[in-house]
């Protein structure tokens, strides 16, 4: 084995070019997972990697967990108890620092220590930012925010910010809905995330811990905090993080689905099985350049495992060196960005295991890469090779059978593959291209057939790709990999954009805008009113009302479903709460016969699917209690939307007074579109910090980046596939192109035969037309809709406001879930001579062909040569060679 | 005297029917331990591929060959029998060039699973022998022809083997360089190997004890020199 790892690196260091070659090929893709998993490992901060920022230099840190328990803790979370006390109350008792100096190490320090968010007045409103309150000159914060500039603060109206706050030493800010003014002494630095926007005050100045949550101090403790004193802090419903609970954060533990398992499988399987595609040509190359040494060494004893060996080793050694450099420098190069492009920064971690794996991926490559070519070495017939006669062994037709059976094993589970799920969609497909792998070399076979008619110089080099089935095959289908990659994943991201376009549903009609501010109190909602009236002077403004019960307490109400399916779940619809002026807001014109029917205390339903019999069927809960929960049924009509899509439901309010439930407005609607939904919402958020302001914006996703980049990848490959192989193809055809230069041929006839070569390599490749359905935009059936906006709403978690979202997604604080038209359908916002044995030399046949073409008389046959004076000329020119 | 290599009534025929070749028809003929038998013949004679049969690297159609008293047709590693038994030299590409000289010699050994500090040392006292210790870390890229040559005779002779097939050994050579080569497989003769020598120059079959000539696949003469260059 010394003996024949010794040829390879000496062969590997001999042939430099084809070497680089083989080696980027094989290293690129390692190169680029080792520098992605290096780079997500330190940018990313582990509660356990990042504990000074939550202790400083203290033992312990406690806070209130809302809970009379706490049952267990992962990091820095509690877990409620099972039964009674698993929802936090309303109010909890303030828990003083007495109290929780009695559960700690006696002699222990406490220090108050307040984490939350808290207002800062800008120019146009208020924003939201991360607070922080602790007295940092005590030497128990010591590493925790790291003093930039000036100092700590000293005094309740002196604070710190971060440098991502843009604001200097000596200036004075608005903090909290109070207006208190409090000056910036200090520039502070949180030490792994410089993109952090907070400040840091005194406790008191910041926070509101009027319910008596969030509370929390460091503790200084005479011995190192052990899980013991967790607990004893977990038993009155306090958390207790140290360095030891840290260690436990099962947000840090990923645990990976069966959806996850499959798409890394294919994801390693597509990567391997280019990699083998693309290099595999190059080893097949680097065998007929060996041809003789190997035959030599057989002479020399060498059996038909050594060769074969001798040719895997190649492999072995070439994938090897591959993986370790690329490895090497994907690793460095994660590690050299994260500080150039992540805010956030770790301690310099890489993830050894993974990067192993992938290296083993490379190696893995390189071996099965030269599988082929071992193979061919343990066929070749020395005493041919040593002769001088060029040993080629034929190119097998591939299996076109078994290619058959897997291409349609893969159309039969691409098309049993739900259409909305890429990964099952790629592993589905990974049959069918393995087929068409199986079956490429009797495409080539096939498609070479059609040269006949082309001119010579395509028709050389397609003959010349057919002649060398093994390596025209393996580049088709390299490219064909490729291609069929792209398109696949591109169909699975247009079909999902499809049906989830399709399906989009929402509670309001495409440009509408609401306003609301869910509980607010009236005050503060007749401030909002007012403020809306005045940034939106003219436009007309619908009220939608929210039902309270007799003690004033908010009611939530449902349209109850009318068909129900296992997979179905029972997220509310949207319903309203209005008269004709929101009627005409969700209608977007006058329909007298929607409008008659308001009138007449009737229901308008925008979507068949809850009527039964003309009457639909609500349920009223307040607070959650099932004890409260009422149900009635109502009269209703159909009525059509502004937009396809909405699904929601107008009750005029004189249904819920004859119910006996009050009415109070916190939510108006316009037919209007503002030009900055963010700057309204920051404008608004003077009057209430509880507004919530969003504008119906219809499907929003785009997916041209995505299919870009899928394209970009696929025109790399099959660029990078065509080239390795037209490249190889030139060092083989160089005895013919020398053959038909000593013909009188001109230099461009062989950049045409090259040229012929890779665009039958290309067009062979890519022209796969992918045997999966196309699209399917429509859904099968009126639930389908409001199925895969629930799902999509499941996972989105159902009406949560997203800060980042202000078309179509709730912007604002404080609102609450019940109540309000639901946030529905947002996802993303919304291949003649079959001669495989022909001489290296000028062969007869092509110098015949050469002649018949140079001659201009294809269709003679080369016994008449002697007829015609030119023929006869350069035939005699070859026959002196 | 000792016969190392025997074939009897070989015959070799490539391809079937009316395709068929008959490289060989009926050859019979024995080397003796220390004897150098020269083979001679036109292009297309068969001398090629007698020599490939007596090593093993072609199968006849029909006959036998004897390599050291054992009967190819009943090996079945092939393979092996040519690392212990049977050494070739070419007219060039002799050597594997990403191997040093020592290197190339240690080959046979290595393949046949010897540990390398073993082979190099089998190999290095070949070289010695042989006059070529200076040249053993060369590549062959940096070795003349006539030293890749005696390296590739030195790697013919390095183990137990006995049996030099030599195919045209001094073709790519000038007829000094050629002159030492036979005179080295003449002397390798004298110290008990049998060689098998391919030549298309009378000049050089002048070293040999024997010459057979063939034509058309059959030995048409056997005959000693007429002038000997010994």
């Amino acid at each position: 084995m010394r003996a024949l790892l010794r040829i390879s690196r000496r062969d590997a260091l001999r042939a430099k070019g084809r070497t680089a070659l083989i080696m980027v090929m094989i290293g690129l893709p390692v190169l680029v997972i080792t520098g992605v998993l290096t780079f997500w490992e330190t940018a990313d901060v582990t509660l356990s990697e990042g504990i000074v920022r939550k202790l400083g230099a203290a033992d312990l840190r406690v806070k209130t967990s809302g809970y009379a328990k706490v049952r267990a803790q992962y990091g820095d979370d509690g877990i409620p108890p099972y039964g009674e006390g698993a929802e936090p109350p309303e109010k909890a008792a303030a828990t003083t620092a007495a109290q929780v100096a009695a559960r700690l190490q006696p002699g222990s320090r406490l220090i108050g220590f307040d984490e939350g968010s808290v207002e800062v007045r800008t120019e146009r409103g208020y924003d939201h930012i991360t607070a922080l309150e602790v007295d940092l000159r005590d030497p128990m914060t010591r590493g925790m925010r790291p003093l930039v500039e000036g100092r700590h603060p000293a005094a309740p109206d002196e604070v710190a910010v971060t440098p991502a706050m843009k604001r200097r030493i000596g200036d004075t800010i608005e903090v909290t809905r109070e207006g208190r003014r409090v000056k910036v002494v200090g520039v502070v630095q949180d030490p792994f995330d410089t993109g952090v926007v907070e400040v840091v005050g005194f406790r008191g100045v910041l926070l509101d811990e009027g319910d008596g949550r969030g509370i929390g101090w460091l503790a200084d403790t005479p011995s190192p905090a052990t899980w013991a004193d967790t607990r004893r802090l977990n038993d009155v419903g306090l958390v207790g993080l140290s360095r030891v609970t840290a260690e436990s954060d099962l947000s840090a533990e990923g645990t990976m689905s069966t959806r996850v398992v499959v798409g890394i499988a294919v994801a390693v399987f597509m990567v391997g099985m280019e990699t083998v595609l693309l290099a595999g040509p190059a080893f097949a190359i680097g065998l007929r350049r060996r041809a003789t040494a190997l035959a030599m060494i057989a002479a020399q004893g060498g059996s038909k495992a050594h060769l074969r060996v001798i040719v895997l080793t190649d492999g072995l050694v070439l994938g090897g060196a591959a993986a370790l450099v690329a490895g090497v420098t994907g690793v460095a190069g994660g590690l050299a960005l994260v500080p150039l492009l992540s805010e956030s920064m770790g301690p310099l971690e890489v993830p050894w295991w993974s990067v192993a794996g992938v290296m083993a991926l490379g190696v893995g490559s390189g071996v099965a890469a030269a599988m082929v070519p071992a193979v061919l070495a343990g066929r070749q017939n020395p005493a041919a090779v040593l002769a001088g006669r060029s040993d080629a062994a034929r190119d097998r037709a591939g299996r076109p059978l078994l290619g058959l059976v897997l291409v349609l094993a893969g159309v039969a589970a691409t098309v049993l593959t739900p259409l909305t799920d890429e990964v099952w969609i790629f592993a589905a497909s990974v049959l069918g291209l393995l087929g068409l792998v199986a079956l490429v070399p009797s495409l080539v076979a096939l498609t070479g057939r059609l040269a006949v008619r082309l001119p010579l110089a395509p028709r050389l080099g397609v003959r010349d790709a057919v002649r060398h089935r093994m390596r025209t095959a393996s580049a088709v289908a390299a490219v064909m990999a490729a291609t069929a990659g792209a398109v696949t994943a591109g169909i699975g991201v247009t079909s999902q954009d499809a049906a989830a376009r399709a399906s989009y549903s929402s509670s309001t009609p495409v440009g509408t805008l609401m306003i609301s501010a869910y509980g607010a109190d009236d005050e503060e909602w007749a401030r909002t009113r007012q403020a809306v009236q005045e940034r939106l002077p003219g436009i007309a403004l619908a009220e939608a009302f929210e039902p309270v019960d007799s003690d004033g307490r908010s009611a939530g109400l449902y349209a109850e479903r009318l068909r129900e399916c296992a997979s179905c779940t029972h997220l509310p619809p949207g319903v309203l709460v209005g008269d004709q002026r929101l009627l005409e807001v969700m209608q977007g014109r006058h329909d007298p016969t929607a409008a008659a029917a308001l009138a007449e205390g009737k229901a308008v339903v925008f979507g068949p699917s809850r009527l039964r019999d003309g009457r639909l069927s609500l349920r009223i809960d307040v607070d959650g209690s099932t004890a409260k929960l009422t149900r009635f049924e109502t009269q209703a009509v159909v009525a059509e939307a502004a937009s396809r899509g909405v699904t929601s439901v107008l009750v005029p309010p004189a249904t819920l007074k004859a119910k006996g439930f009050g009415l109070k407005e916190r939510t108006v609607f316009a037919r209007h579109q503002p030009q900055d939904v963010k700057l309204l919402r920051e404008h608004l958020t003077v009057a209430s910090s509880k507004v919530s302001v969003r504008l119906e914006g219809g499907y929003e996703r785009d997916i041209s980046i995505v299919m870009i980049v899928l394209m970009g990848g696929a025109l790399v490959l099959v660029l990078g596939g065509t080239f390795v192989a037209t490249a190889l193809a030139a060092a083989d055809l160089r005895p013919d192109l020398a053959t038909i230069a000593a013909v009188g041929a001109p230099s461009r006839t062989g950049r045409l035969i090259l040229a012929g070569q890779a665009g039958y390599l290309a067009g062979l490749g890519a022209g796969r037309r992918d045997r999966r359905r196309g699209p399917r935009c429509r859904p099968r059936l009126g639930h389908d809709v409001e199925d895969s906006r629930l799902r999509r709403d499941r996972l989105a978690g159902p009406d949560r406001p997203d800060p980042g979202d202000d078309r179509g997604g709730a912007v604002g604080a404080g609102e609450r879930d019940r109540g309000r038209p639901a946030a529905a359908g947002r996802p993303g916002g919304g291949s003649v001579r079959a001669d495989a044995s022909a001489p290296s030399h000028p062969s007869p046949y092509l110098t015949r062909r050469i002649l018949d073409c140079l001659c201009g008389s294809r269709s003679q046959s080369s016994m008449n040569i002697a007829l015609n004076p030119c023929r006869s000329a350069i035939s005699a020119s070859v026959s002196v060679r | 005297m000792t016969s190392v290599v025997t074939l009897t009534d070989v015959a070799r025929v490539h391809g079937e029917g009316e395709a068929a070749v008959h490289a060989l028809r009926g050859i019979s003929l024995d080397v003796q331990a220390g004897e150098l038998v020269a083979v001679m013949g036109p292009s297309g004679s068969g001398k090629s591929t007698l020599l490939n049969l007596a090593g093993g690297l072609d199968r006849p159609t029909s006959g036998e060959v004897t390599v050291e008293g054992v009967p190819l047709s009943t090996v079945k590693d092939l393979a092996a029998l040519r690392r212990r038994s049977i050494g070739y030299v070419f007219q060039d590409l002799n050597l594997i060039p990403s191997l040093t000289g020592a290197e190339n010699v240690m080959l046979p050994r290595e393949l046949d699973g010897v540990r390398t500090r073993e082979a190099r040392a089998e190999a290095l006292a070949v070289l010695e022998e042989m006059g070529l210790a200076a040249v053993a870390d060369r590549f062959p890229d940096e070795l003349s022809g006539g030293q890749r040559q005696r390296v590739a005779i030195a790697r013919s002779l390095v183990g137990e083997r006995r049996l030099i097939l030599a195919d045209e050994p001094t073709g790519a050579l000038d007829t000094p360089t050629g002159d030492e080569i036979l005179e080295l497989l003449r002397s390798r003769c004298e110290a008990g190997a049998a060689v098998l020598l391919v030549t298309h120059e009378s000049r050089y079959a002048g070293w040999a004890d024997r010459v057979v000539f063939l034509r058309d696949g059959q030995i048409v003469d056997s005959t000693a020199p007429v002038v000997s260059a010994r």
